[in-house]
C-alpha cells in the first residue's frame, strides 16, 4: 500500500476532518494550554452529553432526518430517573424506557404520519420542554439517592470518571449496530438511496423507527448521566446540548441530507469541540469567543468538504477539484464507516 | 494525483486559517475577559451564570474586576450561562488550574452538593454567591454565602403592595425562569407576606422567564384576563417590569396599575420618573460581587467570616432614585434602614 493510497483512504473516511481538527486543537492547547491536555478527565467528562447525543442522532442524521427533541428528551428522562423512585436501579431503567418511548412517538409520526421530521421533533421538543417542567413542578429535584450518585463523580481509572465509561461503552455499542450489524448498515443504504433500499427489500418504515427509538434512548441517557453528575435533575437540561451535538456530528462528517454519518466522527467532532472550549475555559477568556471559535470550527467543517468549496465559489481551490473524483457522496451512500 | 493532494493540503490550510483567525480573535476579543496574569497574586476563580449575556451580570463582573485589581487579587472568571452542566465542569476546572479559592454563583439551585464537595477534596476554599443554597445543604461544605436574599426581596415587594394599595385589592403576578433560584425564593417570600394581608387577592400568575418580551406576552395575556380587575402587577426583575410595563401601557392601564419591580435596573429609573412604575427594590451587582471577593480574600487570611452575609436591599420610589445609581455600588456606609 503506498503513500497516495493511504491518503485516499485517509480523505475517504467519513471522520477524516474531524481527525484534522481534534489534530489541531490538541496542537494548540499544547502551545498554548497544555494544562488542559493534562486533566483529559474534565475536558472528556465536560462533553460526555454532548458526546452522547452526537452519537444518538447518527442513526437519524445518517437517514437524512433530524431530531431536535433530544435536548428536551435529556430533561424528561432526567425528571422520571429524579422524581418517579428513591431507588436508581428503578428509576434509571424507567428513564431509558421513557426516551424510547419518545423514540417510539417521533418514529411512528415520521413514518405513519408522514409529517416531516424536523416539524415533527419540533412539536415534540416544545411538548417535552412541557412535560418537564410539569414532572417537576418547575423546579429542580434532587436526587433522594445521593450518596449513590455522588459516587458518580469519583475517578475510577486515572482521571476516569463512570460517566465517560458509560460514554465509551455507549459508543462501542452504536458502532458495532452501525457498522457490523445487518440493520445498522441498512440505515446508511436506505440513507443513500432510499429507492434502491427499497427495492432491496429493505424495511424503510421499520428502520426508520428503530433509529428514531435508538435516539431518543441515547439521548435518554445523556439525561440520566447528567443528573447522576448534578445529583439533581433540572428542569431545563438539555436546552444547549443539541445544537453543539448536531455540530459534533457535521464536523465528524455527517451529512444532513443522509447517507453520511459515523459514530467514532461524532465522539472525535464532540473531543474537538469539548478541547476547544477547555482550552478557552483555561486560558480566562470570555464565554463569547467560545461560541465564536465553534462557529468557526462550524465554517471549517463545511470549507474541508468538496461541496462546500463549490458551493463558497473560492475560485483558487475550485482548479484541482475539477474533475476530481468524488470522495463522499456516491461512495459513502450504502457504507458504513 | 497531485491534483488530489493539492485539495486535500488546501483544504486544510484554510481549515487552519480559519483556526488560527478563531484563536487570534478570541485573543483579542476576550482581552477583556482574560484573566490578570500576576503569579504573586492569590487567584480566585468566579464560577457565574451570566457575564456580558445580562445587564446584572455584566455588571458584577465589571465590579468585580475592578475590585480585583484593586486589592491584587486575579480574578478568574467562567460562565456557564445557566447551563449546570457546564458549570460544574468549571468546578474541575478550577480544580485542576489550582486556584486558591472558589466563588461560586450556582447555576441550578439543589446541584451545588458535587461541585462543593470536589472543591473539599481538592482543599479549596468555596464561597457561594448571589443565590442562597437550600437550607439542608450541609454548611461544612462552604464557608459563606454573600449575596441577596431572595426571599426577603419577596417578602419586602409585598410589604410595599399592601402599602401601595392600602391593605386591599388585588393583584397579578409575573414570575422569573421556573427552576430558577431567585425565582422560586422571590415568589416563596411573596406568598409568605401576603399571607399576612388577606384581603388582597392575588388573581393569576404567569413567568416571565427574566425576559422582557415574554413579560410583555405574559402581561398582555392577564391584562385580558382580568382587565380593569387588576390593581397591581408585581414581578421579581425590571426588565420584566419593563416588558410590564409595555403591556400596560399598550392597554391604555399604565399608571393606573400600580407596577412593582425589582433591582433599579436603568429602565426603572425612567419608569419610576414617568410614573409607570411605583417601587423597585435596589439590589447592587456592585456590592453582590465585591463581597463575595472580600470575603473570599478574609477566609484565605484565616479570619472568620459570618456565614451570611445579606445584601441590603434599598426600596427605590420616585421620591428617593437619585439617592442611588442603577447597576452601581451602595452609596458609602449605607445601612438598610430597620423599618425594612
Amino acid at each position: 500500500m503506498n503513500g497516495h493510497t493511504l491518503l485516499t483512504q485517509f480523505k475517504s473516511w467519513t471522520a477524516f476532518r474531524a481527525v484534522i481538527l481534534l489534530a489541531l486543537v490538541v496542537v494548540v492547547l499544547l502551545a498554548v494550554q497544555p494544562t488542559a491536555l493534562g486533566s483529559y478527565g474534565i475536558a472528556l467528562s465536560r462533553i460526555v452529553d454532548v458526546w452522547l447525543v452526537a452519537i444518538a442522532l447518527v442513526p437519524v442524521l445518517v437517514l437524512g432526518e433530524i431530531d431536535l427533541s433530544v435536548g428536551s428528551t435529556m430533561a424528561v428522562t432526567a425528571a422520571v430517573a429524579a422524581q418517579v423512585s428513591g431507588n436508581l436501579a428503578v428509576s434509571i431503567p424507567l428513564a431509558l424506557i421513557t426516551g424510547a418511548v419518545v423514540g417510539l412517538i417521533n418514529g411512528l409520526l415520521v413514518v405513519k404520519v408522514g409529517i416531516n421530521s424536523f416539524i415533527t421533533t419540533l412539536g415534540m421538543l416544545i411538548t417535552l420542554q412541557g412535560l418537564a417542567l410539569a414532572i417537576t413542578d418547575g423546579a429542580p429535584v434532587p436526587l433522594q439517592d445521593s450518596t449513590r450518585a455522588l459516587e458518580f463523580s469519583v475517578p475510577l481509572i486515572g482521571q476516569i470518571t463512570p460517566d465517560i465509561i458509560i460514554a465509551v461503552a455507549a459508543t462501542a455499542a452504536l458502532w458495532f449496530f452501525m457498522t457490523k450489524m445487518r440493520t445498522g448498515r441498512e440505515l446508511y443504504i436506505i440513507g443513500g438511496n432510499a429507492e434502491a433500499a427499497a427495492s432491496g427489500g429493505i424495511s424503510i418504515d421499520t428502520r426508520k423507527i428503530l433509529a428514531f427509538i435508538i435516539c431518543s434512548c441515547v439521548a435518554g441517557l445523556a439525561g440520566v448521566v447528567d443528573t447522576l453528575n448534578l445529583v439533581a435533575a433540572s428542569p431545563t437540561l438539555g436546552s444547549t446540548v443539541m445544537l453543539l451535538a448536531i455540530a459534533a456530528a457535521v464536523v465528524g462528517g455527517a451529512s444532513l441530507s443522509g447517507g453520511r454519518a459515523s459514530v467514532i466522527g461524532a465522539v472525535i467532532g464532540a473531543i474537538a469541540l469539548g478541547g476547544i472550549s477547555i482550552g478557552l475555559q483555561m486560558s480566562g477568556l470570555d464565554s463569547s469567543v467560545e461560541s465564536i471559535a465553534i462557529g468557526a470550527i462550524l465554517f471549517a467543517a463545511i470549507v474541508l468538504t468538496k461541496e462546500g468549496v463549490r458551493a463558497l465559489r473560492l475560485p483558487s481551490l475550485l482548479g484541482p477539484l475539477t474533475g476530481a473524483s468524488s470522495d463522499h457522496t456516491a461512495a459513502a451512500a450504502g457504507k458504513a464507516r | 494525483m497531485m491534483a488530489h493532494k493539492n485539495s486535500l493540503f488546501r483544504r486544510a490550510a484554510l481549515a487552519i486559517a480559519v483556526c488560527a483567525a478563531t484563536v487570534l480573535t478570541g485573543t483579542a476579543c476576550g482581552a477583556p475577559g482574560a484573566a490578570t496574569d500576576n503569579e504573586d497574586w492569590p487567584t480566585i476563580a468566579f464560577l457565574v451564570p451570566m457575564d456580558r449575556n445580562h445587564e446584572y451580570g455584566r455588571n458584577y463582573v465589571s465590579s468585580l474586576r475592578k475590585a480585583a485589581e484593586e486589592h491584587h487579587v486575579n480574578a478568574f472568571v467562567m460562565n456557564s450561562n445557566y447551563d449546570a452542566s457546564v458549570q460544574a465542569s468549571q468546578m474541575k476546572i478550577a480544580i485542576a488550574k489550582k486556584v486558591d479559592g472558589i466563588v461560586i454563583w450556582p447555576a441550578l439551585y439543589g446541584a451545588e452538593q458535587p461541585m462543593l464537595i470536589q472543591a473539599q477534596r481538592a482543599g479549596i476554599p468555596v464561597d457561594i454567591s448571589n443565590s442562597q443554597p437550600p437550607e439542608d445543604l450541609d454548611t461544612s461544605l462552604y464557608h459563606a454565602f454573600t449575596g441577596p436574599n431572595d426571599q426577603r426581596i419577596g417578602e419586602l415587594q409585598g410589604k410595599e403592595l399592601a402599602k401601595l394599595l392600602g391593605g386591599k385589592g388585588t393583584y397579578v403576578y409575573i414570575g422569573g425562569t421556573p427552576g430558577n433560584a431567585a425565582a422560586i425564593n422571590r415568589q416563596i417570600g411573596l406568598e409568605r407576606e401576603m399571607a399576612n394581608h388577606p384581603d388582597i387577592k392575588l388573581l393569576g400568575s404567569q413567568p416571565g422567564n427574566f425576559d422582557k418580551n415574554q413579560a410583555q406576552t405574559a402581561g398582555s395575556s392577564l391584562i385580558s384576563r382580568f382587565g380593569n380587575q387588576i390593581d397591581a402587577l408585581v414581578t421579581p426583575d425590571d426588565i420584566m417590569a419593563s416588558g410590564a410595563a409595555q403591556a400596560l401601557d399598550a392597554a391604555g392601564m399604565a399608571g393606573q396599575v400600580k407596577l412593582l419591580g425589582h433591582n433599579y435596573a436603568p429602565v426603572a429609573r425612567s419608569l419610576l420618573e414617568n410614573g409607570s412604575m411605583a417601587t423597585t427594590l435596589f439590589q447592587s451587582p456592585c456590592w453582590d460581587s465585591t463581597h463575595a471577593l472580600t470575603t473570599m480574600m478574609d477566609v484565605l487570611a484565616g479570619k472568620d467570616v459570618p456565614p451570611v452575609s445579606y445584601m441590603p436591599l434599598p426600596v427605590v420610589t420616585k421620591d428617593n432614585l437619585d439617592e442611588f445609581t442603577p447597576n452601581g455600588c451602595l452609596p458609602e456606609g449605607y445601612s438598610e434602614p430597620a423599618t425594612n
